[in-house]
C-alpha cells in the first residue's frame, strides 16, 4: 500500500512539473507588415480592479485591431491579491493564456522565466517588437534580461528612482522651512523637534514603514553592492557597515524622542495618516509628480524634494512588465499587439481611459476628463500596462508630467549593478544557506530598521546569527559572480 | 443544594465573561465602521465612536450594484449549495448506516481515502478547469464543497444511533420502497442532525472566498466574502510589498479607509447572524448525538 502511494505521489509530482514546463512552440513566421487572414483572440490578464464595462472597450479595440493585425482581445482584470495566486496556479497548471502582467515582486518574473513559463522575446526585438524596442533603448532593456535572454517587455515609464522628502506644504511655509536644505535624517532633527513642540496636531511629525522611508532605506544596496559605488564597488555585508548602524541608531533615537509613532512596528496606515494631515514628512522613493499622485484625495497640499541622485535600479527593468505566455498559441500575433499597445496612442488610451464619449470626455489634445460612474478607468493602473508616455492626462495632473518624466530618465545614473542578476542557485547546501540568511534578515532587520529595539545588543546578535548562517560564503559567491559580470559588461 | 447554587453563580459569571469576549470584537467593528476617518487616525479604535459618521457605509454603497449583486450570489450559493449538499450528504450517509448494505465497506474505504489523500491544488485546478470547464461559472462555488466526508461520518452515526431499526422494518413490512422509508420515516426523526449539518454547510458556503479567487475572473460572479477578502488583501499587498507601493502611488491614494473595511465586514456578517436562531433549537441535540462514535 505504502509503495503504491509513493509511486502515485511521484507520478503526480512528475506530471505537475511536466505540465508546468509546457510545450515550447516556435513562433509562426508572420510578416510583421501584412494583415493576417485568420483572426486570433488574445487572452490578456491585467493586474487591476475589476471594471464593469470591459465589453465596450473590447468591442472598440477589436474593431480597430481588425485592419491592423486581425486580432481580438479579451481583457481580464484581476485585483492584485487574486492576481498572483490565480496566475501562479494557471502557470503551474500549464493553462493556456496569451499575455499578462509580471514583475520581479509580483509573479516571480525571474523564477518563472527560468522555469520556461514565459515566451522568449529576445529574437523578436527587431521584428515584431521593433518600434517599442527602439523607444526603450538597448541600455534600459538590459535591466530586464534573465540569464542573457529577455522574457518580458518592460513598461516604459519612469525608469529611475530617487529618495526624497514628501512633506506638507502649508506647514513648511508657515515655519519657513526649506526642505531641500536637509539631506539626511540627522540634519532634519531640529525641524522635527520644532514641529513636535509647536504643532499640537502633529504629535509624530515623521513616519515610516519597513522598506518604505526608514533611515536605513538610504543605505541602498543591490545584491549587497552599494549602488553609489562605495566600498570599492564590491559586495559587502550591508548590515555590518557603519552606514547601516548609523541609520538604525537614528531610527532608535527618533523613536525614543517620540518623533515617530510608538506603534511603528505594526502600523500599516502611514499614508492614510499623512493624508489626514497628522504627519509632516515622510521619506519616499520619488518620481516627478509622486506627491500629487499619492495624496490626490487629501485636503492638504504636499510637496516633494529629492535628496539622492536619481538612478536606475533593478526595479527599472523588472518592476512592471508584460509577458507573453509560453502556452500562447500564436505568440507572433501577441507580440504584434504588444508593440501596438506600446506605440499606438489610440490603443493605449482605449485600454487605459476607455471609449471616448462613453468613459471620458476630451478636453484638449492631451487632457481628458473621466466620466464618473461610467464603469471603466484603468488610468491608475497604466504603469502596469504599457508605455505611459502615450497616455492622455487628467485635468489634475501636471500638464508637463511626461516631459518631466522624460527628463528624469535622461538625467538618471545607470550603475552597472542595476543589470546584475545573481545566477539561479542549484546546489542544495547553498540554497539552504541563502534561505537561512533571508530568514535571519527577516527576523532582525525590521525591528532594527524601524527603531523599535535597542541597536547595540540586537545588531550584535543579528550579525552573529548572520555569520553562523554563512554570510561570508554567500558574499564570496556574489563576489566571484560580480567579477565575472564586470569583465563581460 | 447550596454548592449547586454557588456553582451556578460561578458558571454564570464565567459564561458572561465568555459572551462579552465574543461580543466585544463585533461591537468594536461596528464602532469603527461608524467613526469618522479623522477620529480613527487621531484616537485609534474606541468602543464608542468619538466622532459619529456614516461616511463608511455611504462609501461602500456608492457602487451599490456591486455589493447587491455579490449579496445575491452569496445567498444563492448558501441556499442552493446548502440544500444540495445536505441532500447529497444524507443520501450517502444513510446507506452507510445500514448494516445490511453490501457495499458498505468498500464505499466507506473509498470516501475515507479521499478525506485523507487528495490531488493537491494544481491537480484540482486542472481537473476543474480542463475537464469540467467550470471556471467563471456560478456552480464552481457550489459543486466542489458539496460533499464533506466528515459530515457524512457524523450523519451516518446519527442515523445509526438515532433511528431505531424497528421503524425501518415496519416501513418494509408495509411495503414502502427504500426511498420512501428514507424520506417519510428516517428524515422526519433525524431533523436535528440534518439541521446541524445544514447549518455548517450554509456557513461554509457563506464564508467561501477561495474558490472565486481561483476560478472566477468575471466580476459579475464575485461573492460577498471574496469582495471583502479582495479589499483586505489588496491593502496587505501594498503594505507588505514596498516595491509594489513604489509603483502604484496613484492606487495607494484610493485605498478604502479603515471605516469602510469594517463596514463591509459588518454588512457581510449581517444575514448569517439572523439565520442562527432558526437552527439553534436543533443544534445542541444534533451535535451531542452526532458526536457519539461507534
Amino acid at each position: 500500500m505504502k509503495r503504491l502511494l509513493a509511486v502515485l505521489l511521484m507520478l503526480t509530482l512528475a506530471f505537475s512539473m511536466l505540465a508546468g514546463c509546457g510545450k515550447k512552440e516556435t513562433a509562426e513566421l508572420e510578416d510583421p507588415n501584412t494583415v493576417p487572414k485568420d483572426t486570433y483572440e488574445i487572452q490578456w490578464y491585467l493586474m487591476a480592479d475589476a471594471q464593469n464595462d470591459v465589453a465596450s472597450v473590447e468591442e472598440a479595440l477589436n474593431e480597430y485591431l481588425k485592419d491592423k493585425i486581425n486580432a481580438t482581445v479579451k481583457i481580464n482584470c484581476l485585483p492584485s491579491a487574486q492576481y498572483t495566486k490565480k496566475l501562479g496556479t494557471m502557470i503551474n497548471a500549464g493553462e493556456y493564456f496569451d499575455l499578462c502582467f509580471a514583475a520581479r515582486w509580483a509573479l516571480d518574473y525571474v523564477g518563472n522565466s527560468r522555469s520556461g513559463a514565459f515566451y522568449d522575446l529576445t529574437d523578436h526585438l527587431d521584428t515584431y517588437l521593433k518600434d517599442i524596442n527602439e523607444i526603450i533603448g538597448e541600455e534600459t532593456m538590459k535591466c530586464s534580461y534573465v540569464d542573457g535572454r529577455l522574457y518580458g517587455l518592460p513598461v516604459y515609464k519612469e525608469m529611475a528612482t530617487q529618495q526624497g522628502w514628501i512633506y506638507r506644504k502649508d506647514i513648511a511655509e508657515k515655519y519657513d522651512i526649506d526642505m531641500s536644505k536637509y539631506k539626511s535624517f540627522k540634519e532634519l532633527e531640529p525641524v522635527l523637534k520644532m514641529i513636535k513642540e509647536k504643532e499640537p496636531d502633529m504629535k509624530y511629525p515623521i513616519d515610516w514603514a519597513y522598506g518604505a522611508g526608514e533611515p536605513a532605506s538610504l543605505v541602498m544596496t543591490a545584491n549587497n553592492i552599494f549602488v553609489d559605488g562605495s566600498y570599492d564597488n564590491q559586495p559587502v555585508n550591508r548590515y555590518a557597515t557603519k552606514e547601516y548602524k548609523e541609520a538604525c541608531e537614528i531610527a532608535r533615537d527618533f523613536y525614543n524622542k517620540g518623533y515617530v509613532r510608538p506603534d511603528v512596528l505594526t502600523a500599516t496606515d502611514q499614508v492614510a495618516r499623512m493624508s489626514e494631515g497628522k504627519t509632516f514628512v515622510m521619506l519616499q522613493p520619488l518620481k516627478p509628480g509622486k506627491a500629487l499622485e499619492l495624496f490626490k484625495n487629501s485636503k492638504y497640499e504636499f510637496e516633494q524634494v529629492g535628496i539622492t541622485e536619481p538612478g536606475i535600479d533593478h526595479l527599472a527593468g523588472t518592476g512592471s512588465m508584460q509577458v507573453v505566455s509560453a502556452t500562447s498559441k500564436n505568440p507572433a500575433r501577441v507580440m504584434r499587439f504588444l508593440n501596438l499597445l506600446n506605440t499606438d496612442p489610440y490603443v493605449k488610451n482605449l485600454v487605459v481611459h476607455g471609449v471616448e464619449g462613453k468613459h471620458y470626455k476630451k478636453i484638449d489634445d492631451k487632457t481628458v476628463e473621466p466620466i464618473k460612474g461610467s464603469g471603466y478607468s484603468l488610468y491608475t493602473n497604466s504603469w502596469a500596462i504599457g508605455n505611459v508616455f502615450l497616455d492622455y492626462l487628467l485635468p489634475e495632473d501636471d500638464p508637463t508630467k511626461h516631459e518631466q518624466l522624460q527628463k528624469f530618465n535622461e538625467e538618471a545614473k545607470k550603475p552597472l549593478v542595476a543589470t546584475f542578476l545573481l545566477k539561479e542557485v542549484t546546489d542544495p547546501d547553498k540554497k539552504q544557506r541563502n534561505i537561512e540568511i533571508n530568514n535571519t534578515v527577516e527576523n532582525y532587520a525590521k525591528q532594527l530598521n524601524l527603531g523599535a529595539v535597542d541597536v547595540e545588543p540586537n545588531l550584535k546578535e543579528f550579525l552573529e546569527v548572520l555569520d553562523k548562517a554563512g554570510i561570508d560564503s554567500q558574499l564570496k559567491d556574489i563576489k566571484a559572480e560580480w567579477k565575472e559580470f564586470q569583465k563581460n559588461n | 443544594m447550596i454548592a449547586g447554587k454557588k456553582l451556578n453563580i460561578a458558571l454564570h459569571i464565567l459564561f458572561t465573561i465568555m459572551a462579552v469576549c465574543c461580543l466585544f470584537p463585533i461591537l468594536l467593528t461596528l464602532s469603527i465602521s461608524l467613526s469618522s476617518n479623522k477620529s480613527l487616525v487621531e484616537f485609534g479604535y474606541n468602543i464608542i465612536p468619538k466622532e459619529f459618521s456614516i461616511e463608511a457605509y455611504k462609501f461602500i454603497f456608492m457602487d451599490s450594484t456591486k455589493i447587491l449583486r455579490a449579496y445575491g450570489i452569496t445567498i444563492f450559493n448558501a441556499v442552493v449549495g446548502g440544500t444540495l449538499s445536505v441532500l447529497v450528504i444524507a443520501h450517502l450517509a444513510y446507506p452507510l448506516s445500514r448494516a445490511d448494505f453490501k457495499l458498505r465497506k468498500p464505499l466507506t474505504f473509498f470516501i475515507l481515502f479521499t478525506m485523507l489523500f487528495n490531488g493537491g491544488s494544481v491537480a484540482t485546478y486542472m481537473s476543474i478547469t480542463t475537464i469540467y470547464h467550470l471556471q467563471n461559472n456560478i456552480w464552481v462555488m457550489i459543486l466542489p464543497c458539496m460533499m464533506n466526508v466528515w459530515y457524512v461520518v457524523v450523519m451516518r452515526t446519527f442515523f445509526k444511533t438515532g433511528v431505531p431499526n424497528a421503524i425501518i422494518e415496519s416501513g418494509k413490512l408495509d411495503g414502502a420502497s427504500e426511498l420512501r422509508i428514507l424520506w417519510q420515516l428516517v428524515f422526519p426523526i433525524s431533523l436535528p442532525g440534518i439541521a446541524t449539518i445544514a447549518l455548517f454547510q450554509v456557513l461554509l458556503y457563506w464564508n467561501e472566498w477561495n474558490l472565486p479567487l481561483l476560478y472566477i475572473v468575471e466580476p459579475k460572479l464575485y461573492n460577498l466574502q471574496f469582495l471583502l477578502q479582495q479589499m483586505m488583501q489588496n491593502i496587505q499587498m501594498l503594505n507588505e510589498n514596498p516595491e509594489f507601493a513604489q509603483q502604484a502611488a496613484a492606487g495607494m491614494a484610493e485605498i478604502p479607509t479603515e471605516g469602510a473595511r469594517m463596514a463591509l465586514c459588518f454588512v457581510a456578517m449581517g444575514p448569517i447572524l439572523v439565520t442562527y436562531p432558526f437552527f439553534q433549537k436543533y443544534f445542541i441535540q444534533g451535535l451531542t448525538v452526532g458526536s457519539v462514535k461507534e
